[in-house]
């Protein structure tokens, strides 16, 4: 993201739009870049008077008490046209698609019917992880999360990605809700150089520039903050800010199968098609996700996403937690990164103030 | 079976269910499109004859019911021909609104950023509408549309910076709405 053409990205970033990887460098350029935080409150402060706005429009307004009165006689001269005769954009979508997606339905519908029945529904599921994330949120100790993150930028969905190569990395943060203090270090998981770093020690902000994402860094920018600011960082388990609060909200669009994990413990998986609120295509490109949870606690164990273009399938995103523990609140963590060695802290001051 | 299913079948009963259900989806919809109540009842009486008549064509499978109705109510409001458009809509009026507060919402504000809306073009109308009064993500709408995900998000992006230029400087607002107005 550059500064002189910003509100595309924070459009998307305020509207949760991004790719992780996008949403990242848009976060690691804002802890930067003041312009760009002022444009970004102006920006959210328009769109909640624009919603605002538009909810006061129609909040009085409902149809006439006759309206069905009127509607019925019109219907009963009205035919519905025989169904799947004529081409609708559903049915020119299929046939677009054709043969290839018949055959991967089926295939999948396969998969699935061989599966045992899960007595254990997605909503439980969903509801009983994010039952046990917010208790480890709020019994006031420290957040620890390892993370095995694969993307492919050129294999998502998304039309406006960031063309590159392939990367795996591994990631590894801290979180304390009750200080407000964070970190994330992100490594190459070849090199295990550093790729990027951001956090907060409740004070200052810590970030690598935003040009520096693709490669190694040595150089991390402290920022003075606010000391009032709620945690900038959430703990994501998997793809997508408030990803989790969405699926459970959308949770009889899951599919559960109960399966066995890489080490061979239980493991119920949850599949969505078309993750991005059930669209099934956009520009002739469908996505798909599989979430894996522990069978026995709940924990979130990892995620596989996958776009189908021209009726192939590629992974594009995987996500596998390596660490998922909560440490005392009284616990040793280097908040300043002063455990980390290679890398030189640049003290910046904050335009924005 | 839902009422979709059975009305796909021919039940009127489940028709009627899915009128009550859906009715002021696409009633607030059409009136944020149209601007007028009188217009949102026709759209409504139009939409849902539409609906009678192409229901077999809706696949559950391939999207949810609401979008496939999002879609009929668009492609009507799109086509509508909107006279309030050259009733209503003046540039005197644009230049009579005072300027917006800079903080907070009240009645003026509202009416500022009503009239900057019902400036925008059909098309911008329809992302802004889409988004902050149905809050669809940007793949929803640009399903909907029947539009790239790349064009949702630059019409988002003009749509905004029309708004913002209209309430902002309103002194100033001549050529981005007369634009917008008479493409």
């Amino acid at each position: 993201m550059t500064c002189d053409q910003p509100s595309t990205q924070l459009y998307a970033f305020l509207d949760n739009e991004l790719t992780p990887p996008e949403r990242a460098r848009v976060q690691t350029h804002l802890q930067t870049c003041a312009n760009c935080r002022v444009e970004l409150a102006q920006l959210s402060s328009l769109q909640k008077r624009v919603q605002s706005t538009l909810h006061h429009q129609v909040a009085a307004v409902q149809p006439s008490d006759n309206a069905w009165h009127n509607l019925a006689p019109r219907l009963q001269s009205v035919s519905p046209l025989p169904q799947s005769t004529h081409g609708g954009i559903f049915v020119k979508r299929t046939l677009f698609v054709g043969a290839t997606v018949a055959v991967l339905v089926f295939a999948l519908l396969a998969v699935w019917m061989t599966q045992n029945a899960n007595p254990v529904s997605a909503q439980e599921i969903l509801d009983r992880s994010a039952q046990i994330q917010q208790t480890a949120q709020t019994q006031g100790g420290i957040q620890h999360l390892q993370s095995k993150i694969y993307f492919n930028p050129e294999a998502a969905p998304s039309v406006e990605q960031t063309p590159g190569e392939a990367r795996t990395t591994l990631w590894e943060s801290y979180h304390d809700f009750a200080n407000n203090k964070a970190r994330t270090v992100i490594r190459d998981s070849n090199t295990n150089q550093i790729t990027e770093i951001v956090g907060t020690d409740g004070s200052n902000l810590y970030s690598t520039k935003s040009e520096q994402g693709e490669g190694a860094v040595s150089v991390v920018y402290r920022t003075p903050q606010a000391t009032d600011v709620a945690l900038p960082f959430p703990v994501k388990r998997i793809d997508g800010q408030d990803a989790f609060e969405q699926m459970r909200q959308d949770a009889q669009n899951a599919r559960v199968t109960q399966e066995q994990w890489e080490d061979g413990r239980a493991i119920y998986v949850l599949r969505t098609e078309d993750a991005n609120n059930n669209i099934a295509m956009q520009n002739g490109v469908s996505t798909s996700s599989a979430i894996y949870f522990d069978a026995n606690t709940y924990q979130v164990l990892g995620q596989d996403s996958y776009a189908t273009r021209n009726g192939q399938t590629t992974l594009y995103y995987s996500n596998r937690i390596l660490l998922d523990e909560t440490l005392p609140a009284d616990a040793a963590i280097a908040w300043d990164l002063t455990d980390i060695g290679g890398i030189r802290i640049v003290d910046e001051s904050n335009n924005n103030k | 079976m839902n009422p979709i299913q059975r009305a796909q079948q021919g039940d009127p009963d489940a028709f009627a269910v899915l009128f009550e259900q859906y009715k002021n989806l696409v009633y607030k919809t059409a009136y944020l499109m149209l601007g007028s109540a009188a217009d949102a009842e026709d759209a409504l009486q139009e939409v849902f004859v539409r609906v009678h008549r192409s229901l077999g064509d809706y696949d559950p499978r391939k999207g949810a019911f609401t979008t496939w109705l999002y879609r009929v109510t668009l492609n009507y409001c799109l086509n509508h021909r909107r006279q309030w458009r050259f009733d209503l809509l003046s540039f005197n009026t644009l230049l009579k609104t005072p300027a917006a507060p800079k903080s907070g919402i009240d009645l003026a504000e509202e009416e500022s950023i009503r009239q900057a809306i019902r400036a925008l073009s059909d098309k911008l109308r329809a992302v802004v509408v889409l988004r902050y009064y149905s809050e669809l993500s940007y793949s929803e709408i640009s399903d909907i549309l029947n539009i790239p995900l790349g064009t949702v998000k630059s019409r988002l992006d003009l749509a905004m910076k029309s708004l913002r230029h209209a309430l902002a400087e309103p002194s100033d607002v001549c050529n981005p709405i007369k634009q917008e107005v008479y493409p």
